[in-house]
């Protein structure tokens, strides 16, 4: 105990609150711990059922206040009784149980409602089923950084998965810094509208006859196809196109009829350009996401909700596995640990291979680093007499050659830097461009379509 | 026109060819189960002295099949070797008891008290190798070793003779070491014993062209005898490792599935297709299924299923059972292999009796626990101090702090329970079985630590962390830390 103690701070805040909430929850009340824009923190108590004594109630109000300090809002404690409409709280799809807590008998449970502007998507995981023949296999391609080849990568593997029979759909999610759009069209083969636009144009209802896609440029379609969604249109003759502009508006929750949120909206147009694929050729067999970087909604909901698949980029370096670990402490914190680990696969990207820095080496070194932002994610093994108490623990060890931690890796050659290269006719076959490409095609390939021999 | 093997014909073929999951050292190399690994090849070489090797590798079939002519012819053959066939085998040193040949156990801890020196002993054994007449009709070997201190240029000499003869009669003399974790309780004069060996080893290679010393030998007790004699890593640059790669792990396998008395032994080299005709007491694969790993990840996905479950995000099978069964040194060893497939049949007749494939992946699983327990167990034996090392480490979760680790086993009192377990090793039974090497520095908990890492049972993470693989980490009930809570079901 210091004279000065530190005052609280945002994180702090929550082990703090948490505490308190473990009290409460103790006497068999269930309890909503509600964080406001600013951090602030609230417990809602569920009184349906049994009414807390008045002067616990009074001694937990001044334990968050005290303890809190500028977090704990000025309503510390409230009864869900004493709100308007408190389902709007409590049965929010919002609410996700606190991870570190288990209730036991006639305990309540600790729940949490994070309200936030940026980065909720983050936390909201969809349950996809197994791929099956049923759905279309979506593939999310994320880098935590940019500029690690990522887009080419996306164009490297629908060119694949086209020779292969298929009809691939690429949406370009990089609405800030478009990426695979301009690899795969050429400036005239372009459509005249783009993702943003679809975006725009739904919020007034008026998306029909937008058209969205293109046949990919420089692929010649002999067994398969392949289609492009850009995140830029090309316009209309004679009009200015004014991307930025549109770009400031497409994040806002725009209140449309249904209520649809961002992520709607966003799920919306990638089944609009999924819709007219099918209307001008046939239903994809796939579809790849080539999503922006960051802690970014456009990427939060690019993994959490519309994929089954997300191939996380990244080269060996502490600011890339700081900016993993921050995204898996989130979805872990937000109870969503299960359900997202097993649609994630790491990449190594631009991975050296030379006398001084041996593929093999910089590969060991990767896997270690992902492996021990993964244990996150993966399932806490307790010792025991017996290890068949937990059937279903999921750890993988770091040497796990199918763990979501190991990396499809992409050799970096000095030949596959610019950006066009992809578009030169047989560049993608040349033994170099192989050599960097074969074991995370393939391998990718295995995980789109896993029930494929 | 071959019709395919059945489910039940299949897990018929599993049961009866696959080796019992029974310590090796009870298991005869026969010409039916001798598999040549291509990766052997340099430790079957007459010149090279040291074969390093982990637990369960093949250093004892080695040491067998080479004592055995048979068995040898078979081994020059294979791997083309044809100073094979001419040579004069004897032992030096084994696990069985021969006092004729070598010192047992009784009689060599009685050598070690009288401070005989290492180098005199092996000598002495050398001289018997070689039939030396006034040596063989003396008895005991404490007279042995003093006659042969007493008389140096005899030994010389008769070494000396010995070299000449063999290289007039175009053979080598080679005299085999193996079970040198036997040899002595205490690590300090175990690798005294192997130095002295090696002392030996290395003058016959440098100063006879006839006469050569095989040693097999874990690979921390080569490193320990270095201490002692420094010379010995002159044997480093041609030693050999005993290693099995994938390939060759599944070689073995199929190898056992089409050398087994039967119908459907006939059947499965029939359906694979290339096999030799029975020659030399032995059908031998067909390269494709012996090396190529396309090949062999295709024959083994008809017999357990392409994944592990229902599909490619589960694992692939044939990659993901040795790659569960590596130790902390990325070893996986052969018995611990097949183990685990007799245990898989076992499991899927069990419960999964209906399954499409003849193995189904939950019996796989278990059969990759049980190999571990299995492990676990054959170490207990080998080394008994480790078991002792990892008890006081049972309630945590790895990775580990090694501050932690050693502050565990400074609670628990490990050097005293170490020091108490070799007394009592000391004092036991006269017999070569009870002699168990304890470890090396029982008193020095971070050299402890390198050294159960030497030994692939600890491994060092890239952030300092000590972890343990999971083919130990499972049969000592130790978890793994992570993130996400575990309800107990």
């Amino acid at each position: 105990m210091s004279l000065f103690p530190d005052p609280v701070r945002f994180d702090t805040a929550r082990p703090l609150a948490l505490e308190v909430a473990r009290d409460v929850a103790a006497t068999g009340v269930d309890v909503l711990v509600v964080r406001d824009l600013l951090g602030q923190v609230s417990l809602l108590l569920d009184d349906r059922d049994q009414r807390p004594d008045e002067a616990k109630l009074s001694e937990w109000r001044s334990r968050l206040t005290t303890s809190l300090e500028r977090y704990a809002s000025n309503r510390p404690v409230v009864l869900g009784s004493a709100l308007f409409q408190p389902a709007a709280l409590f049965d929010s799809p919002r609410v996700v149980d606190e991870s570190s807590y288990l209730a036991a008998p006639g305990q309540g449970c600790i729940r949490w409602l994070e309200s936030t502007v940026v980065g909720e998507d983050w936390s909201r995981v969809r349950q996809t089923p197994e791929a099956t023949g049923a759905r279309t296999p979506r593939v999310t391609l994320y880098g935590f950084k940019g500029g690690v080849g990522r887009s080419t990568a996306t164009a490297m593997l629908a060119k694949h998965l086209a020779d292969r029979g298929n009809r691939v759909l690429v949406v370009d999610l990089d609405l800030e810094s478009p990426g695979s759009g301009p690899l795969l069209l050429s400036e005239e083969a372009t459509p005249r509208f783009g993702l943003i636009d679809q975006l725009v144009e739904s919020a007034v209802s008026n998306t029909a006859d937008l058209d969205l896609v293109a046949q990919a440029s420089s692929y010649d379609a002999k067994v398969g196809e392949i289609w492009v969604s850009p995140a830029r249109g090309k316009g209309a003759p004679g009009v200015s196109y004014s991307y930025v502009e549109k770009l400031n508006r497409i994040y806002a929750d725009v209140p449309t009829k249904n209520g649809a949120g961002f992520a709607d909206r966003l799920e919306e147009a990638i089944a609009a350009c999924e819709e007219e694929v099918t209307r001008m050729s046939g239903p994809p067999d796939v579809i790849l996401l080539d999503s922006r970087a960051g802690i970014h909604d456009i990427a939060a909901v690019a993994i959490s909700r519309l994929c089954d698949i997300a191939l996380l980029f990244g080269t060996d370096n502490t600011h890339t596995w700081n900016g993993y670990r921050d995204l898996f402490t989130a979805w872990r914190d937000a109870g969503q640990a299960r359900a997202v680990r097993d649609r994630l696969r790491m990449v190594a990207s631009m991975v050296p291979d030379s006398a001084e820095r041996p593929m093999d080496a910089y590969l060991d070194s990767f896997r270690e680093h992902a492996w021990s932002c993964f244990s996150v994610l993966y399932d806490d093994v307790p010792s025991g007499e017996n290890l068949d108490d937990y059937p279903s623990a999921y750890n993988p060890s770091p040497e796990d050659d199918s763990a979501p931690h190991s990396p499809l890796p992409i050799l970096f050659t000095l030949e596959l830097v610019g950006l066009d290269a992809i578009s030169t006719p047989g560049w993608s076959d040349r033994s170099f461009v192989r050599a960097a490409y074969d074991s995370f095609l393939d391998t990718a390939t295995h995980l789109i379509f896993p029930e494929r021999p | 026109m071959t019709t395919a093997l059945g489910v039940d014909e299949y897990r018929d073929l599993l049961s009866s060819a696959l080796p019992p999951a029974q310590d090796a050292d009870t298991v005869t190399p026969s010409l039916s189960t001798l598999f040549t690994p291509d990766g052997h090849r340099a430790a079957l070489h007459v010149d090279t002295t040291v074969v390093r090797g982990g637990r369960g590798v093949g250093k004892t079939f080695w040491y067998r099949s080479l004592l055995d002519e048979k068995l040898r012819a078979v081994a020059a053959e294979e791997y083309r070797n044809d100073r094979l066939r001419h040579l004069t085998v004897a032992t030096g040193y084994g696990a069985q008891i021969q006092p004729e040949l070598y010192p047992g156990p009784g009689e060599l801890r009685s050598l070690v008290e009288e401070a005989v020196r290492p180098y005199d002993l092996w000598n002495t054994v050398l001289l018997v190798a070689l039939r030396h007449p006034t040596l063989l009709g003396l008895q005991g070997w404490r007279e042995r070793v003093e006659w042969v201190r007493a008389h140096p240029s005899e030994r010389d000499q008769t070494i000396a003779q010995a070299d000449q003869l063999a290289h007039a009669e175009g053979t080598t003399q080679l005299i085999l070491f193996d079970a040198l974790e036997h040899l002595h309780w205490d690590r300090a004069q175990a690798d005294r014993l192997v130095a002295g060996i090696l002392q030996l080893a290395l003058e016959m290679r440098l100063g006879t062209r006839n006469i050569r010393f095989k040693v097999f030998i874990r690979p921390d007790m080569f490193d320990g005898a270095l201490l002692n004699f420094p010379d010995a890593s002159k044997l480093t640059s041609n030693a050999a490792s005993l290693q099995w790669s994938r390939a060759n792990l599944y070689g073995l396998f199929f190898h056992y599935l089409g050398n087994h008395d039967g119908e459907e032994s006939i059947r499965f080299r029939a359906i694979t297709g290339g096999w030799t005709e029975h020659t030399a007491g032995r059908h031998q694969l067909p390269s494709a299924l012996r090396g190529d790993e396309k090949v062999q990840a295709d024959a083994f996905s008809v017999i357990a299923g392409p994944y592990m479950g229902a599909n490619f995000r589960k694992g692939i099978t044939y990659t993901w059972l040795p790659n569960h069964l590596m130790d902390g040194v990325e070893q996986v060893s052969p018995r611990s292999f097949l183990n685990a497939l007799v245990k898989a049949v076992e499991e899927t007749r069990d419960s999964y009796a209906g399954h499409e494939f003849p193995l189904h992946h939950e019996g796989i699983r278990r059969g990759v626990q049980s190999a571990s327990q299995t492990r676990v167990t054959e170490v207990q034996e080998d080394m008994p101090w480790v078991h002792t090392a990892i008890t006081p480490l049972v309630g945590q979760q790895v990775p580990i702090d090694p501050e932690l680790v050693i502050s565990l086993w400074t609670q628990a009192g490990l050097t005293e329970r170490l020091q108490r377990e070799a007394e009592r090793v000391a004092t036991s039974t006269r017999s070569s079985d009870e002699v168990r090497t304890g470890p090396r520095y029982a008193d020095d908990y971070r050299q402890l630590i390198e050294e159960l890492m030497a030994l692939g049972v600890m491994r060092r993470r890239k952030d300092g962390r000590i972890d343990l693989p999971d083919v130990y980490r499972i049969a000592f009930s130790i978890g793994r830390k992570g993130g996400v809570p575990m309800i107990q079901s």
